[in-house]
């Protein structure tokens, strides 16, 4: 069996980054500086607005102001830290299937 | 009669699937734009019918048993449902029209055809008739790329898709034998009394295998990864839609389906998560978004079933958008495993925009198609007080953030980098992406067109400053987690890996059995026929000795054998006489 679930015959032929290659625009360190002022520029800026504007949800827990950032941000971080142990229990090795 | 048969024959299913066999004679350019022009004809046929129309006949009419087929039946909704089928097909041809291989093209534009035939389907007779063809089709598709492996995976998708069929078949036999007629309306789990009806049942089962309930739903991540690059993109538009489609009109507010779906939207964030071939990812993610559709439907109000109903319609645009940049992808580099992956962006601009574009409007970022469709969903739980179940969703829509928004874009696209400088994708598949990219920011910006085709009246206003608000900081935040775990090294790193999930239990130890059964009742065979065989061996013997040429009634028997016995007839006849 192929070791890619490819249709076409042929594996296309990747060209490969060259020696000396200047850093791609999201790999220098000004742009990701940017992007991590934006990224907390806009957090804070929402955030704020959680407690100015009236959020009239359906529920109690929404008239608090941050409630779905602290939410956004807790079940994130849940997700990835805790959900990575499940690998312990099912992961195994790419070929499992193989010969079975 | 002829008016309905007339009509029945150029309904929009038919169209297309006709259209589809006109294509298998054709090149591949000839092929898609014959493909272009007849979904452009049948869409021209739906829209025509879009006030409202429900073809019958009598099929049957005997004494004892009278059956009422309607095969094409156009309200708002099934029309909402036929007419992103069609979108969805056409954004396949061109995708496609690359590539351009001729059962690929043919079975897919087929399979459209039949979902969009089960769509329209008024009985459900005919909607097992299309149930059945776009398994058949869309199996074609998980067949082709011709490994062992897709094999194997096209095999199990068969037999599941055959056994929903069954299913559905059973259902209806049940129907028509208790007199209640082939009409595919809504109906309860519950019969009057309470008790459980069990042709509702196996429908509710036939749809919900469909659908990929939980612990149906292996056959779509086993799959779909597995299915060619156009093969993926044109399975992820169809059948669980079709299934979605069924819930919505066959169980509207039955409410397992709140729970099943609420279910459906938690499990699968953690799979994808651990998982590192991308295409996989985005099965896992197909999964969790059916769930919002299956939790809506199960509440039932009219603002949920609008909920359902768009989030479909979305859906489909930005999904086979999602599994187009990750075929383009596929098609550049040979792979979709996100260890083999990383700084695309570099050489892959275009299709990193529209895999961004996807990304967004599926995590439901405000001014993308998902914002408008799910906040329907979200209301809707709101309004009927469902507070836990609006936490989970709402946890799911964290989760949606995580594995569609960031991890794919990410791992393909920036994350490490894996050297690969690979061209950019063709220029019909950036077209195809570049449609279906416009469609998820044009409904996501003027969501009135959307509201305009839902199944009921909309009287909802997306863009409201708390919504904007409070989705805005759910997306953010959770971003902000990303990039802080990230930062820290917390993210774990993607494993080439196979990762377990409920299939195990049939493609491990359930094998293990049927092979077990299969060597036992072989054994038990050979001992039965052995134990058999030998009997009549020995019988045959037995009769041998006794009547073969040495046997003791085959011996020549002597001539006062003879006479003994003339004498004792004698003297039986002379005391006879006497007596008499």
């Amino acid at each position: 069996m192929t070791e890619h679930n490819d249709m076409d015959k042929a594996m296309p032929d990747v060209p490969m980054a060259e020696e000396g290659e200047a850093p791609g625009f999201f790999d220098k360190p000004s742009t990701r500086k940017a992007l991590w002022i934006i990224l907390i520029a806009l957090c804070a800026g929402f955030g704020l607005a959680g407690f100015i504007v009236d959020l009239h949800g359906y529920f109690p827990v929404e008239s608090f102001g941050l409630f779905y950032g602290l939410f956004g941000f807790a079940v994130f971080s849940f997700i990835v830290l805790v959900g990575q142990h499940l690998r312990k229990i099912l992961m195994r090795p790419e070929d499992y299937y193989d010969d079975r | 009669m002829t008016g309905e048969l007339y009509a029945i024959l150029t309904s929009p299913g038919v169209i297309v699937i006709l259209t589809a066999l006109l294509g298998l004679g054709l090149g591949p350019t000839a092929r898609a734009g014959l493909y272009l022009a007849g979904l452009a004809a049948s869409a021209f046929v739906l829209i025509g019918y879009q006030t409202g129309l429900a073809v019958s006949f009598v099929m049957l009419d005997a004494p004892f048993l009278t059956i009422e087929l309607t095969p094409l039946r156009v309200d708002r909704l099934s029309f909402i449902f036929a007419l992103i089928f069609h979108i969805a097909a056409a954004l396949n041809v061109i995708y496609a029209w690359r590539i351009g291989d001729r059962v690929q093209d043919v079975a897919g534009l087929a399979y459209a055809g039949a979902a969009i035939g089960g769509a329209l389907a008024g009985d459900l007779l005919t909607l097992f008739i299309f149930w059945e063809l776009s398994a058949l089709a869309s199996a074609f598709l998980v067949f082709a790329p011709g490994t062992r492996e897709s094999y194997a995976a096209g095999m199990r998708y068969l037999v599941v898709q055959i056994l929903s069929g069954l299913l559905l078949l059973a259902g209806l036999a049940l129907f028509a034998a208790d007199g209640r007629g082939l009409a595919f309306e809504a109906m309860s789990l519950t019969g009057e009394e309470g008790a459980l009806d069990v042709a509702a049942l196996a429908l509710f089962l036939a749809f919900g295998i469909k659908a990929a309930f939980p612990f149906l739903h292996n056959w779509l991540q086993d799959s779909y990864p597995k299915a060619t690059i156009t093969g993926s993109v044109v399975l992820s538009a169809f059948t669980t839609k079709l299934a979605v489609y069924a819930l919505a009109r066959g169980f509207p507010g039955e409410d397992p389906l709140i729970y099943i779906g609420a279910a459906m939207t938690i499990f699968p964030v953690f799979f994808a998560l651990i998982e590192n071939n991308l295409r996989k990812v985005l099965a896992y993610s197909l999964n969790n978004q059916v769930g919002f559709m299956v939790c809506a439907v199960g509440v039932g109000t009219e603002l949920a079933i609008n909920g359902a109903a768009a989030h479909a319609f979305v859906h489909i645009i930005y999904k086979a958008l999602l599994f187009m940049s990750m075929g383009a992808v596929l098609y550049r580099t040979g792979t979709v495993k996100a260890t083999e992956l990383g700084g695309l962006y570099r050489t892959m601009p275009a299709t990193t925009v529209f895999c961004i574009i996807g990304a967004m409007s599926i995590s439901a970022f405000p001014l993308f198609s998902g914002f408008v469709a799910k906040s329907l969903t979200m209301s809707a739980l709101g309004y009927e007080g469902l507070f836990f179940v609006w936490l989970v969703l709402l946890f799911a829509s964290a989760g949606v953030l995580e594995h569609s928004g960031i991890k794919i874009p990410y791992f393909a696209f920036f994350g490490h980098d894996s050297g690969k400088r690979p061209k950019e994708a063709p220029p019909q598949m950036l077209i195809a992406m570049g449609i279906a990219a416009a469609l998820c920011i044009g409904v996501g910006v003027f969501p009135g067109l959307l509201y305009a085709i839902l199944p009921h009246e909309v009287n909802y206003q997306p863009y409201t400053a708390d919504h904007v608000i409070t989705q805005m900081q759910l997306l953010l935040f959770a971003t902000l987690a990303f990039a802080l775990l990230i930062k820290f090294k917390l993210y774990p790193d993607e494993v080439a890996s196979t990762n377990l999930d409920f299939d195990w239990f049939y493609r491990v130890p359930g094998r293990a059995f049927l092979s077990w059964a299969s060597g036992a009742s072989r054994a038990t065979w050979t001992a039965l026929w052995g134990i058999a065989t030998s009997r009549i061996h020995a019988l045959m013997a037995r009769i041998y000795a006794v009547h073969g040429p040495e046997g003791q009634l085959a011996r020549s028997w002597p001539i006062g054998f003879m006479a003994l016995w003339t004498a004792i007839l004698l003297g039986f006849v002379l005391i006879l006489s006497f007596l008499a």
